[in-house]
């Protein structure tokens, strides 16, 4: 039998702006704007149609940094229909909405708890006059929260069933700062029955019961980099303490990264019908979503050197672009890589005693790190990404960037260098 | 490495050609134009290093003359060791085998193995030298020549250094220079920095929210005090406009009440006494002008009854004047029309007699009416007619068909000769018999036995035409005999039939000549004579009718006309009847309204006494109700009612007045709190008070509209504030652009590390090899031009070659002579492959005619450099000159011979 339904969400990064994108369609750059806050409004459509007894927010809200009212009062109002529905909500803040950062003046409706930043607070969840379970959070009070917040939980009642919220990023998960620090032995010992925790983007059940550790991972995606689906768990505990937790897709719109192999076209008319059906099949699998792709083409091929051509390449994107355009679900080409080369083979050239392969070989060389000429290769970057006013707006180049630029650098140069047959 | 043996199995125009004889040193090849120069060097470049994909650019040299696609090279390497290299058609550059001694081989990478791992790019670029690549030196520009002599030294074949390099740089500097402003970076920075600008703004507007917020809910506050005082000052001030406005009414009110005291007491008075008194004597009146004027209309009933007088004696006769009036119409029609009928009777009569006489003697009229002709006789004349018809027919058809058989036979017997049967049979048989002769005789070659059996067969035929066919009179003859019976069975028939007709005649009574035609004709005319003479009785009854009517009414008339006016009387019976009818009418019109009249004034009369009974008592009744209302007489009823008046009057006033107060103030304590404070005050203090609260008023609306006005700015500020996507947009724009200068630092970082990794390969070469490349040219170029340029001088920081002379004089690529380039980049060439060669295996140098163009001096020259050069490896050269041949040859090259 059901014991307590409820719905678990965390970094709904409410009217943040989509980062890592160049160039967007101007009506997907509408739908962008609107994504979070629709992928959010869909949770809070979600909690109502399915009755659920509590939502839970985990953090991340909005983008502190960013200072958008607007994000504040259409979360307020997102909770006021929850409100309206008679479905409390629980919310603690992570290390992009932090106390500090939110609006002095901002009114919550009565069923809305937010955790303070001094202590964990313990709220029991009341449903027809009993207590169903017991509500524990903390909020991060500034951003910069390096303590373990998880080891200041401690469980009151054994008998109720106790769910803790904590933003914190558990094993140092990589890609993502290690705010508030915990390690899931650290969870564990806590006695909770449910984590609910914020802050890492992608979905993840770290444990899936005794006590079940979620992470919902983020409502929207915001950039290319966070590919798959984003929405919020659906979580159920029945009364034999078994727990069920199912992923349910809010988003709206999906990044979608795909290499395509292209060895072997011998025209760009290929080329651009296989990006189009390849796009198609991306944009099925996407349930009606919109969609933006990142691909790269792959493989050797004749048409390499007219691939390399700049208007070439901007030709094949336009008319991708142009094929889909008035498509909905909206199907974006964002840009296309490409990874081709021509039909040389670099080993063969390597073992030359020519010119081209002391190019080859001088590239190789970068991968040494005794042969210094990575810094040599760092100093020339310098008046962009040093000295230059604009600099910090660039990423700094890791070195395995900095050796994919060189590959491809190596590429364009070998591309110049020897004549196609 | 150095070719020994050709052997083209099938590519381009050769198939199963040998090329033998090659050995070290230089080889020359003689053949004329187009005899294969090129596509022997490909067949070399392409056993050696792969058949190249399919493109549209590049010549597949398919084999033309048969023999299968492909061939061999059988070669001697460095080392001394024998190989034959066989590529055949197949996947990824054909498929190849290397046989080296007793190993075979078959993997390209172990033939690159073996070629020092020479690429067929460089290999084509440095060891092919053509004469056309020489003289392109002369047609490119300036810098081009530059760079390719230089790159000459760097196997880059038509590849030029510079261009690469000046695209890298153009590349860079499109996307980013550190002091420009006008690159894609720096332009996308300056949108960068004016968003972030913007983005600080919104957002520390943005951060004003709180305030906003405070302030509006302070002011709303604030507000809230103001109202409170307003609703109260306002409530003075209406509670004081109610006084000024209600002390008028308050003063009538006062005033009321007074003289209601100063007036009687009126118990139960109605209010509507002088009116039922009005309403009793209008009604007394009203039945005294209705008296009136019914005795005014009995006495005009009177008058009228008197002149009303009628023929009473007439009246008396009524059922006689009726009948009069109903036959008057027949009786005119008797009288017009009995002449008429009684003329067309006689006609009728006249007719049917003569048709009688007709029918014949003993027709009179009883027997004609008697005559009834049955159906059965009708049907057994119509059966008569039908038989004498078909007896006729008969009579007809056997009288036709016997004369018709008697002509025929006739006519035969006029036709010529008749013999018996067997006649005809014998002249047949020697008919017969003469053609059976000339058959025979012409069979056995008998030919009187033909000539005379033809003279037999001839009369034969002639004779048996003239003898008529004896069969035919025969057969009419019975004919004739059987339609000559026929005929007389027909016309005894046909008697025998007139006999029945005759008997049945009889005994209808009809005369024995008529046919059945006849007789039906005969029985319709006694059919018309019998309905003449019914019509004839009809008439005979219709006079009788008409002559009745006329008598009748004579009588009636007779016995009325006595009574009625005789001055009118005709002698016309139907104008006396009209004029009865006429004062009948009359008459009787005048009776009855006379009866009517005489009713009407017996109700009159009866009605007249009723209405003087009521007045009498509506008398009674007015002055019982004058008593009712204890008045004395009429007059003090109305005093009464004046004082009745006066007090309801005053009554209402006051409830006016109360009522009016209690709409404005309010009822029960309000208004009496309200009545209770006028007497105390002047409508002078009140206005004064008025005007001090209205003052108090508008100072604090005043205040308080300045308050919301301040509110609703603040309001609209936090709307905007709260609604507004600028901040976002601005936001998702600047991250464009920063992705877009993120993604140029990578596209300017790529460009930027191919640029400094292309110098670092040029430092090298030119540090490491070109010295050596240099010398060797420089050797070589010295010889060319017979020690007249002994140096090659590369300046540091520039691909440009210069050379001096003896007398250490320089010249730079461009101002050297077109011979001089050529010769130089010749020499560069070689040196390349002298110090390539230093690091790998040497491969067979190819020259297409190189130095034809050469000079007489140089010419020589180059081909004695070219023997220094190839000792110890293998030179190639094709020419289609003869005499070329022949220098090369004296200078000790070997010819090699195409089989």
């Amino acid at each position: 039998m059901r014991k307590i339904r409820f719905i678990h969400c965390a970094d709904l990064h409410i009217d943040s702006p989509f980062k890592g994108l160049s160039e967007v369609h101007p009506k997907l750059r509408d739908v962008l704007y609107e994504s979070t806050y629709q992928s959010y409004s869909n949770i809070i459509n979600l909690a109502i149609s399915e009755g659920v007894d509590c939502v839970l927010i985990t953090g991340d809200v909005y983008d502190g940094a960013d200072k958008s009212l607007q994000a504040q009062l259409r979360f307020r109002d997102g909770l006021q229909r929850l409100a309206d529905a008679k479905i409390p909500s629980f919310v603690i803040y992570g290390n992009h909405d932090p106390l500090d950062s939110w609006s002095a003046t901002l009114k919550w409706p009565d069923e809305v708890t937010i955790f303070g930043g001094d202590r964990v607070e313990q709220v029991p969840l009341v449903k027809d006059g009993k207590t169903i379970a017991h509500i524990y959070g903390i909020s991060f009070s500034t951003r910069e929260v390096r303590d373990n917040l998880a080891l200041k939980f401690e469980r009151l009642d054994e008998r109720v069933l106790s769910i803790g919220l904590l933003h914190t990023n558990v094993g140092e998960n990589t890609g993502h700062e290690a705010y508030a620090p915990a390690s899931i032995e650290d969870l564990c010992s806590r006695r909770m029955d449910y984590w609910a925790l914020g802050h890492v983007h992608n979905h993840r059940v770290l444990k899936s019961n005794n006590p079940a550790v979620v992470y919902p991972g983020n409502s929207q995606a915001r950039n290319p980099r966070e590919t798959g689906p984003k929405g919020c768990c659906l979580v159920t505990f029945y009364t034999d303490g078994d727990c069920k937790i199912n992923f349910v897709p809010t988003d709206v719109v999906r990044y979608k990264t795909y290499s395509l192999d292209i060895s072997d076209f011998t025209n760009i008319d290929d080329v651009i019908d296989s990006i189009k059906a390849k796009c198609e099949q991306i944009s099925e699998e996407m349930d009606g979503r919109h969609v933006i792709v990142r691909l790269s083409l792959n493989g050797r091929l004749d048409i390499h050197h007219e691939l390399q051509n700049e208007n070439n390449t901007k030709d094949i994107l336009t008319r991708v672009r142009e094929y889909f355009e008035g498509n909905d679900p909206l199907i974006w080409i964002e840009k296309f890589k490409l990874n081709t080369s021509g039909n040389y083979n670099l080993e063969e050239l390597r073992q030359g005693n020519d010119f081209i392969a002391d190019i080859i070989s001088l590239y190789d060389e970068l991968g040494d790190p005794e042969s210094g000429n990575l810094e040599e290769i760092y100093e020339s970057l310098e008046p962009l990404f040093s000295t230059w006013q604009g600099a910090k707006y660039l990423e700094k180049l890791s070195h395995e960037e900095l050796l994919e630029h060189a590959n491809e650098a190596q590429k364009w140069t070998l591309d110049k260098i020897i004549k196609s047959d | 490495m150095q070719i020994r043996v050709g052997i083209i199995d099938g590519f381009g125009i050769f198939a199963n050609v040998r090329i033998t004889g090659l050995t070290s040193g230089v080889n020359v090849i003689y053949g004329s134009n187009e005899f294969g120069k090129t596509t022997i060097l490909d067949f070399i470049r392409r056993i050696l290093f792969g058949f190249p994909r399919s493109s549209p650019s590049t010549n597949p040299y398919p084999s033309l003359n048969g023999g299968a696609y492909g061939g061999k090279l059988i070669c001697e390497l460095d080392s001394g060791e024998t190989i034959t290299i066989h590529r055949t058609e197949g996947p990824r550059g054909g498929r190849v085998t290397i046989q080296k001694g007793s190993v075979e081989l078959s993997a390209q990478e172990e033939l690159n193995d073996l070629l020092g791992h020479i690429t067929g790019t460089f290999f084509e670029n440095v060891y092919a030298i053509s004469l056309d690549e020489l003289q392109a030196v002369k047609s490119l520009d300036k810098e081009e020549v530059k760079s390719r002599i230089y790159g000459a030294g760097l196997g880059l074949g038509g590849i030029s250094l510079s261009k690469i390099k000046n695209e890298l740089k153009t590349q860079c500097e499109t996307l980013f220079r550190p002091r420009g402003s006008s690159q894609k970076m720096a332009s996308l920075y300056s949108e960068v920095r004016k968003l972030e600008q913007d983005i600080r703004e919104i957002q520390t507007a943005l951060s004003s929210y709180d305030n906003l917020v405070a302030q509006r809910d302070e002011l709303t506050e604030e507000i809230g005090l103001f109202d409170v005082r307003i609703t109260k000052l306002e409530a003075t001030k209406r509670s004081l406009e109610n006084k000024q406005k209600l002390y008028s009414i308050y003063i009538d009110l006062i005033e009321a009440q007074s003289e209601l005291s100063l007036l009687d007491e009126l118990n139960d008075f109605p209010g509507n006494a002088i009116e039922n008194l009005d309403k009793l004597k209008n009604e007394l009146g009203g039945l005294d002008k209705r008296i009136d004027e019914d005795i005014e209309e009995l006495r005009t009933l009177e008058a009228i009854s008197d002149s009303l007088t009628y023929n009473k004696e007439l009246i008396d006769l009524e059922s006689t004047v009726i009948s009069l009036q109903r036959l008057s119409e027949m009786y005119r029609s008797a009288v017009r029309d009995i002449d008429k009928v009684k003329e067309e009777r006689k006609s009728l009569y006249d007719n049917t007699q003569t048709e009688m006489k007709k029918l014949g003697q003993g027709w009179t009229e009883d027997r004609i009416r008697e005559f009834n002709l049955s159906y059965l006789q009708k049907d057994t004349i119509h059966s008569f007619k039908d038989r004498f018809s078909e007896a006729k027919r008969q009579l007809e058809s056997a009288t036709d068909k016997l004369e018709f058989y008697r002509e025929q036979k006739a006519a035969e017997l006029s036709k010529g000769f008749t013999g018996p049967e067997f006649y005809r049979l014998v002249i047949y048989a020697i008919t017969t018999l003469g053609l059976l002769g000339v058959l025979g005789g012409w069979f056995y070659n008998q030919w009187w036995l033909a000539g005379f059996s033809s003279l037999i067969l001839i009369i034969g035929i002639i004779v048996s035409l003239k003898i008529r066919k004896g069969g035919q009179i025969d057969a009419i003859i019975p004919l004739e005999q059987k339609f000559s019976e026929t005929l007389e069975q027909a016309e005894n028939v046909f008697t025998k039939l007139q006999l029945e007709w005759s008997e049945f005649l009889k005994s209808i009574n009809f005369e024995e000549r008529l046919m059945p035609e006849g007789a039906l004709g005969f029985a319709e005319a006694i059919k018309n004579i019998q309905s003449r003479l019914s019509d004839l009785k009809k008439y005979d009854q219709r006079i009788e009718d008409m002559q009745e009517t006329i008598d009748e009414v004579s009588a009636l008339h007779n016995r009325v006309v006595t009574s009625i006016d005789h001055s009118k009387i005709s002698n016309d019976i139907s104008t006396n009847i009209e004029l009865i009818v006429q004062q009948f009418t009359e008459a009787k019109d005048t009776k009855k309204d006379r009866e009517i009249n005489e009713h009407r004034i017996n109700e009159l009369t009866n009605k007249i006494e009723k209405l003087r009974v009521d007045k009498q008592l509506k008398e009674e009744g007015i002055q019982n109700y004058i008593s009712s209302l204890e008045a004395a007489n009429e007059d003090d009823l109305v005093r009464k009612h004046n004082v009745f008046t006066e007090r309801k009057k005053l009554n209402e006033t006051i409830n006016e007045c109360k009522k009016i107060i209690r709409s404005t103030v309010g009822t029960d304590e309000h208004y009496d709190s309200f009545i209770e404070s006028l007497p105390t005050t002047t409508p002078e203090k009140i206005e004064l008070e008025l005007n001090e609260v209205n003052s108090q008023i508008e100072e604090l609306v005043n205040e308080r509209d300045q308050k919301n006005q301040f509110i609703g700015e603040l309001r609209n500020k936090i709307e905007e504030l709260s609604s507004h996507q600028d901040l976002l947009v601005k936001q998702s724009e600047a991250e464009l652009r920063k992705q877009e200068l993120k993604e140029l630092s990578r596209d300017w970082a790529k460009f930027q590390i191919a640029q400094v990794m292309l110098d670092k390969a040029i430092y090298k070469y030119e540090n490491t090899r070109q010295p050596e490349v240099i010398r060797v040219a420089e050797d070589i170029f010295s010889k060319l031009t017979n020690k007249k340029y002994p140096t090659i001088l590369k300046p540091l920081y520039s691909d440009e070659l210069i050379i001096r002379d003896k007398f250490n004089n320089s010249k730079g690529v461009l101002e050297m002579s077109r011979g001089t380039k050529e010769q130089l980049y010749f020499a560069m060439r070689l040196g390349l492959i002298k110090e390539y060669e230093s690091r790998s295996e040497s491969m067979p140098v190819i020259m297409d005619d190189i130095l034809v163009n050469f000079d007489d001096e140089r010419g020589p020259l180059s081909i004695q450099a070219l023997e220094d050069f190839s000792k110890g490896r293998q030179v190639i050269v094709f020419t289609c000159h003869r005499n070329m041949l022949e220098i090369y040859k004296k200078y000790g090259a070997n010819e090699v011979v195409i089989s």
